[in-house]
C-alpha cells in the first residue's frame, strides 16, 4: 500500500490529514485576522490592502489551494464524525457528568458544520456579492455596511464564539495527533491552543462589535 | 464502619442480540457497605432466583481487578465512580441509602450484545492478534542478560503492560474508539528493544484490524484514560500516532506492503 | 492389582541432571512435514495451555484451543503477583539447577519426583529467556540489567517479577505468543467454551465434548491428543483465592473416563489473605507474604477479648508465632503459619466481627522505621487492605486469616506429563505437580511455562510417533456416547426444580470441607464428611434450583455442572486425605504430630504419590501408589523453632 492510501484508508492516518490541515487553517486565519485589523485603520488601508490581495497574480491559485485544505479538512473530518457515530450506535441511558471542555471535543462535527455554513456565506457575501447597494467599489464600506445590520453581525459573532470552541480543542488535539505530547510541553500547547482560539475569536469579533458600536 | 443500606438498581436486561432490551428495575434491601459490586450482584441473583426469575447475566471471573473480565457502565461510567478501580473492587459504602444505580452493559458496535451486561469484547483479541507481540519462537530466545533494557524505558513499558483489556476505554470513548488499548500494546513493545524489528508493520496491522473491527476514530478526547482502571495514559495514543507516521514516512515498504 | 504395573513413571535411566537431554534424545521426532496432519487439543490457556499451543503451532501441528472466559488472556494465572523463580545465578549469591531443584523438593516435604522437579529447575533458566524475547517488562536496574527478590523458602535471590503483576504480564506475553498462531490460523482458539467430556476412543484419548457457552450447542471435538492445563480446584472450597470461573470439572471428567488423580488432598492454604466479612462473601484476596518481613502476629491473651486491637496493652497480646518459633518467628512456611492462625482462632482468641481472623501488626515497625518506609514498601498492600476493609492498617493492624490458594493435587502424570489414559497429557496445576506436599512461592507460573514452553513439545512428538493412531471423527459412536451423558445430565439439572440455589449448595459444600479437611484434618473429621458430602449430593439432586435453559447463555447452569462435579469430587479429596495417615506440606494430620504440634512425616508409610482410579458411581475408587525414590535429596524433619 502507498503511503497516500495507507493514510487515506487509516483511522490515525485521516485524523492526521485533519489535524495538519487544521493547523495550516489556524495560520491563515491568522493572516486573515492581521489583514482584517487594517480596517481600524480606516477605509483607504483597508480598500488598498484588498486592491493589493486582487492584483496578486498567484490569487487564484492560493484561493484554490485554501479551498483544497478547506475542503480535505472539512470532507475528512466529516467523514471521521460520521463514522464515529456509528461506531457507538446505542447511547447509555445515563451519562456521566463530565468537566466542561470536553463538550468542545464532543462537539467538533457541529461547531465544524456551523464554521461551513458560515464560511458559505461569508465567501459569497465578501467575494461573490458586490458592493451594489453600498457605496461603489469601498470594500470597506460593503463590510461595514453588512456588520451595521445587527442581524448579520449577531451571526457572524455567533459563528466566531463557534469557532473558538472548534479550536480550543482542534488545536491541541492536532499536537496529539501528530504524535507529540510530553509532559513538559503538552500543558503549554494546551493553554496555548484555548489562548490562540480565544485571540482570533475575539479579532475577527471585534470587527461587527466596533462597527456596531461605534460605526466608523 | 459497616452498616446496611437499601438501594435501587435500574439493570438492563436483554435475553440476546436479537430481543429488544429493556430496564428493569430491583430494590435491594439490607445491603452490608461491606459487600463488593458485584457480590451486590450475586445476592439480587439470589433472590431473583428464589422467586422463579432468570438471574441477571455479568461477567466476571477474578475478582480482584486483574483479569479483565468484569464490566458494566454504573452510573454512566465504565466500572463505576472510583479511579483506578474495575468494577469487582469498588464497594457499596461507595453509595448512600436510598441511592439509584443504572447499570448498563458496555456499549460499542464493535461490542455485540450477548446476554443482559454481557457482551462480546472478542474484537480487542483480534487487534493483538493482528501483531501485539514479538515474534519470537520458543527455543529460540538468546540470554535474558544479551539485550540491557534502561530502566526508565522497561518502567514506562510496564505502564502500558498493565492494560488488563476489559475495553473500558472503548465503553467510555464517545466514538466507542479502542485507541487507548491498541497503543498500550503498540506502545509497550516501541519501548522495548525486543520489539524494535517489527515496529513499523505491527502499528500498521493493528491499526489496521481496529478499524476494520469497528471501532471509532479516536478525537483526543481522554474519557479512556479517566475510566482505565489500570490508569494508562493517553501519550500512550501519541506515542502510537507517531510510530505510525513513522511507519508510512520511512518504514521498509515490505512493512507496508504486508500490512496492507 | 500389580502397583508398579499400573503407575509407570517412565524416569529415564541415567544421571539425574542428564536425564532430561537424554530422554529428549531418545524421544522418537516426528518429521516436520507430518506435525500438521496430527490435531492437538488444549483445553484451558492459562500459563500452561497458552504456552503450549504457541510452542507446538510453532512447530506445526495442528491446534485447537478453548477457555472458559471470553478472551484467553484472562485465565487465573493473571493474578500471581509475586514473580518467578529461575536458577540464572545473576545475583552471585551461589544459586545453580541444583539448588533450586533441592529447594523446590525440600519445599514440597518430599512428596513431588526428583527427575521432575530437576528438569523443571533445568528450563527454569530458558523460561526467563523466552519471556524476555517476548517483551515482558521485568524489573530493571539501573544498568539495565533484570533484577531479581528473594522469596519464602530460598536463601537466594532466584525471583524475576514485573511489579506486582508478574503473572499477568507472563501471560500476557504467552497470550501474545499464542496470539501469533492465531493470527498464522495455526491455532483454532475458542473462547467461551467449557469441556465436560473426554472422549476416549480404543483406550486412548481422543477428543472433547464442550459446551459454547454464549448458545448452550454441545461441541464435538477430536484430536490425536488432548491437552489438559484447566488449573486447579481450590474452588471446591466456595471461598478461595481463585477467580470465579475455576473449576474441577475437566478434571475430575478425564479421572472418570480412566484418568488416575494424584494426591487430591494436597490443598495449599495461604496464611496472609483479607478474612471474610460476612456472608455475602464470593471470594478472598490475597496478600502478599512479603507483609510478615515487617508485621507482627498477634492475638489477644484472653479468648472473648472484645477492646478495640490499640486499646489492648502489650502484657495482654499474645505474639504467638514469635512465641512458638522464637528463630524463624513470623516468617514460618505458609503452611506452619497457617496452622498456628487455626489453632489460636479455635481457643476462641480470634478477631474482628467474626472472631476468625489474627493481627497483623506494623505498629512496632512503623515506630522502628518510619511510617514513610513502610508506605515505600508495602504502599500499594495497604492501599488494596484499606480500599476492601475501609481500615486504615497504618492506624490499626490489619486482620488476616488463611485461606485456600493453590492445589498442588491433580491428574497423575508420568514423566512425559501423560496421564494414565494415552493421549491424555496434564499441564501447569492441573498435573499433580512437580510441587510435592507444599508450594513454594514462585514456583506455580515457572511449572506451567516449563511444562508449555519446554516439555510437552518434546514429549508429545514422542507419542504421536510412536503410531497406531487411526483417524477418528466426531461422529464416532464414542463421541455420541460422551455427547448423550452430557446433554441427559445438564437437563436432569434443569428439571430438578428445587427451591435452594447451586449457590447455598457449593457454600455449604464448602465449609464442610473447610471444616474437616482444610487446615487440620483427622479421621473422625474426614470419616464424618464422607457421609455428609453424599448426603449433600444427594440433596442438591433433590432440591436445587437451575432456571433458564440449555441452549442459551446460562451462568446459573454452568455453575451447577461444576457445583455437581465437586460434590462428586468432594468426597475423593476426603478419602484421600484419609488415606494419608500422615502429615506433610499443606495436608496435616492431627493424629500425626510431634510432641511440638508440629507436621510429622511418615517416610516410612507415605513416601509415595497416591493415583486414584475411579471404579464406576456408587462404587469406591481404587488407590494405586508410586513409590517416590529420593537418591539425592535427603529426607529430613522441617523445624523452625
Amino acid at each position: 500500500m502507498k503511503p497516500c492510501e495507507r493514510i487515506r484508508k487509516t483511522s490515525v492516518g485521516k485524523k492526521q490529514v485533519v489535524a495538519l490541515t487544521g493547523l495550516a487553517l489556524v495560520g491563515f486565519l491568522a493572516t486573515h485576522l492581521a489583514g482584517n485589523f487594517l480596517m481600524f485603520k480606516g477605509a483607504q488601508a483597508f480598500d488598498s490592502y484588498a486592491e493589493f490581495l486582487e492584483h496578486q497574480t498567484l490569487l487564484p491559485l492560493a484561493e484554490l489551494g485554501l479551498l483544497a485544505f478547506f475542503l480535505v479538512h472539512i470532507v475528512w473530518g466529516l467523514k471521521v464524525f460520521i463514522e464515529n457515530r456509528r461506531a457507538r450506535p446505542q447511547r447509555y441511558a445515563v451519562e456521566a457528568s463530565t468537566d466542561a471542555w470536553p463538550y468542545a471535543a464532543r462537539w467538533m462535527g457541529y461547531s465544524g458544520v456551523l464554521t461551513l455554513v458560515f464560511l458559505v456565506v461569508h465567501v459569497a457575501t465578501f467575494k461573490f456579492m458586490g458592493p451594489e447597494e453600498g457605496p461603489e467599489d469601498s470594500i470597506f464600506a460593503w463590510v461595514m455596511f453588512n456588520f451595521k445590520n445587527p442581524l448579520y453581525s449577531f451571526f457572524y459573532v455567533g459563528c466566531m464564539v463557534s469557532l473558538a470552541i472548534h479550536l480550543s480543542h482542534g488545536i491541541k488535539s492536532a499536537f496529539q495527533t501528530l504524535g507529540v505530547n510530553d509532559p513538559r510541553l503538552t500543558p503549554f500547547i494546551e493553554r496555548a491552543g484555548v489562548a490562540v482560539a480565544l485571540a482570533l475569536t475575539a479579532g475577527f469579533a471585534s470587527l461587527p462589535i466596533w462597527a456596531l458600536t461605534k460605526g466608523g | 464502619m459497616s452498616g446496611t443500606l437499601n438501594v435501587t438498581l435500574k439493570i438492563w436486561r436483554q435475553k440476546d442480540a436479537s430481543a429488544p432490551g429493556a430496564f428493569k428495575t430491583y430494590e435491594a434491601r439490607d445491603v452490608s457497605t461491606e459487600m463488593s459490586f458485584l457480590e451486590l450482584l450475586d445476592v439480587v441473583n439470589e433472590d431473583l432466583q428464589k422467586k422463579g426469575e432468570e438471574p441477571v447475566a455479568f461477567d466476571h471471573d477474578c475478582r480482584e481487578g486483574i483479569c479483565g473480565m468484569c464490566s458494566l457502565v454504573i452510573n454512566g461510567r465504565p466500572h463505576g465512580p472510583d479511579n483506578g478501580k474495575t468494577t469487582c473492587q469498588l464497594h457499596m459504602r461507595r453509595y448512600k441509602n436510598g441511592d439509584t444505580i443504572t447499570v448498563e452493559p458496555f456499549r460499542a458496535a464493535a461490542f455485540p450484545m450477548v446476554r443482559d451486561l454481557v457482551v462480546d469484547r472478542g474484537a480487542l483479541d483480534a487487534v493483538i492478534q493482528a501483531g501485539g507481540y514479538v515474534s519470537v519462537n520458543t527455543g529460540s530466545a538468546p540470554d535474558a542478560s544479551a539485550v540491557l533494557v534502561p530502566k526508565h524505558k522497561a518502567e514506562e513499558a510496564m505502564d502500558a503492560a498493565a492494560c488488563i483489556g476489559c475495553g473500558a476505554c472503548v465503553a467510555a470513548c464517545p466514538n466507542a474508539s479502542a485507541m487507548l488499548f491498541t497503543s498500550a500494546k503498540v506502545s509497550q513493545l516501541a519501548l522495548l528493544p525486543q520489539g524494535d524489528p517489527e515496529r513499523e508493520r505491527r502499528v500498521l496491522k493493528m491499526l489496521d484490524m481496529h478499524d476494520a473491527s469497528g471501532f471509532g476514530n479516536c478525537t483526543n478526547e481522554y474519557e479512556c484514560e479517566k475510566v482505565c482502571p489500570k490508569e494508562i495514559k493517553v501519550s500512550h495514543i501519541a506515542r502510537l500516532n507517531r510510530e505510525f507516521l513513522r511507519a508510512v514516512l520511512c518504514g521498509p515498504e515490505e512493512a507496508k506492503a504486508s500490512a496492507g | 492389582m500389580d502397583a508398579k504395573n499400573v503407575l509407570d513413571a517412565k524416569v529415564p535411566e541415567g544421571p539425574l541432571e542428564k536425564k532430561w537431554e537424554k530422554h529428549r534424545f531418545d524421544l522418537k521426532l516426528v518429521n516436520p512435514a507430518n506435525k500438521r496432519k496430527y490435531d492437538v487439543l488444549v483445553v484451558g490457556t492459562g500459563l500452561a495451555g497458552a504456552s503450549a499451543a504457541a510452542s507446538l503451532a510453532e512447530l506445526g501441528y495442528n491446534v485447537t484451543a478453548l477457555c472458559i472466559q471470553d478472551s484467553p488472556r484472562r485465565a487465573h494465572s493473571i493474578a500471581a503477583q509475586g514473580g518467578i523463580n529461575a536458577a540464572k545465578n545473576y545475583t552471585n549469591d551461589g544459586d545453580s539447577v541444583w539448588r533450586l531443584f533441592y529447594d523446590t523438593v525440600k519445599g514440597g516435604d518430599y512428596r513431588a519426583r526428583e527427575a521432575n522437579v530437576h528438569r523443571l529447575a533445568e528450563v527454569s533458566v530458558n523460561i526467563i529467556d523466552q519471556c524476555v524475547a517476548q517483551g515482558v517488562p521485568f524489573a530493571r536496574d539501573y544498568g539495565g540489567f533484570l533484577d531479581n527478590r528473594s522469596f519464602g523458602g530460598a536463601q537466594v535471590s532466584r525471583t524475576f517479577y514485573a511489579r506486582g503483576q508478574t503473572g499477568q504480564q507472563l501471560l500476557l506475553g504467552a497470550y501474545g505468543a499464542l496470539s501469533r498462531q492465531i493470527e498464522k490460523g495455526s491455532v483454532r482458539m475458542l473462547a467461551r467454551r467449557e469441556m465436560l467430556d473426554l472422549v476416549v476412543v480404543n483406550g486412548r484419548a481422543r477428543g472433547i465434548v464442550a459446551r459454547n457457552l454464549v448458545d448452550g450447542k454441545i461441541e464435538r471435538y477430536s484430536a490425536h491428543a488432548v491437552l489438559l492445563c484447566t488449573g486447579g480446584y481450590g474452588n471446591l472450597f466456595f471461598l478461595s483465592t481463585n477467580a470465579a470461573n475455576c473449576n474441577v470439572t475437566a478434571t475430575y471428567r478425564a479421572y472418570r473416563r480412566g484418568a488416575f488423580f494424584g494426591n487430591p488432598c494436597f490443598t495449599q492454604i495461604h496464611p496472609t489473605c483479607i478474612p471474610v466479612a460476612g456472608e455475602h462473601q464470593s471470594k478472598l484476596t490475597l496478600m502478599s507474604e512479603s507483609l510478615r518481613n515487617d508485621g507482627r502476629v498477634w492475638v489477644p491473651k484472653k479468648a472473648g477479648d472484645v477492646r478495640a486491637a490499640n486499646d489492648i496493652p502489650e502484657a495482654d497480646r499474645d505474639y504467638y508465632l514469635e512465641r512458638r518459633y522464637p528463630s524463624f518467628g513470623n516468617l514460618v512456611p505458609r503452611d506452619v503459619a497457617s496452622r498456628a492462625a487455626k489453632v489460636v482462632c479455635d481457643e476462641g482468641r480470634g478477631v474482628g466481627p467474626t472472631k476468625l481472623a489474627v493481627y497483623l501488626d506494623f505498629r512496632d515497625a512503623i515506630k522502628r522505621v518510619g511510617a514513610d518506609t513502610i508506605r515505600e514498601k508495602y504502599g500499594n498492600l495497604f492501599d488494596m487492605y484499606h480500599h476492601i476493609t475501609d481500615e486504615d492498617p497504618y492506624q490499626v493492624p490489619m486482620r488476616i486469616y488463611p485461606a485456600v490458594h493453590y492445589t498442588m493435587g491433580g491428574l497423575w502424570v508420568d514423566y512425559n506429563l501423560m496421564s494414565t489414559v494415552p493421549g491424555l497429557f496434564v499441564l501447569g496445576e492441573a498435573n499433580f505437580s512437580d510441587h510435592g506436599a507444599n508450594r513454594l512461592g514462585a514456583s506455580a507460573l515457572m511449572q506451567g511455562l516449563a511444562d508449555g514452553y519446554f516439555v510437552i513439545p518434546a514429549t508429545l512428538g514422542g507419542y504421536l510417533a510412536s503410531g497406531g493412531l487411526d483417524a477418528v471423527s466426531t461422529g464416532a459412536p464414542e463421541f455420541s456416547a460422551a455427547e448423550a451423558s452430557v446433554t441427559e445430565r445438564t437437563n436432569r439439572l434443569l428439571k430438578v426444580d428445587g427451591k435452594r440455589t447451586v449457590l447455598e449448595f457449593h457454600r455449604d459444600l464448602g465449609r464442610l470441607m473447610w471444616d474437616y479437611c482444610g487446615m487440620g484434618r483427622n479421621e473422625a473429621g474426614l470419616k464424618k464428611l464422607l457421609t455428609a458430602i453424599p448426603e449433600l449430593r444427594e440433596r442438591f439432586w433433590k432440591e436445587v434450583r437451575v432456571l433458564g435453559g440449555n441452549e442459551e447463555f446460562n451462568q446459573a447452569l454452568e455453575r451447577a455442572g461444576r457445583v455437581a462435579d465437586y460434590l462428586e469430587f468432594a468426597e475423593l479429596m476426603a478419602l484421600d486425605a484419609l488415606e494419608r495417615k500422615e502429615s506433610c506440606g499443606g495436608h496435616f494430620r492431627e493424629e500425626s504430630q510431634t510432641p511440638d504440634n508440629e507436621a510429622k512425616r511418615d517416610d516410612e508409610n507415605f513416601a509415595h504419590v497416591a493415583a486414584w482410579e475411579f471404579k464406576g458411581d456408587g462404587k469406591a475408587p481404587v488407590r494405586h501408589v508410586e513409590p517416590l525414590k529420593f537418591e539425592h535429596v535427603k529426607l529430613t524433619q522441617r523445624s523452625y523453632k
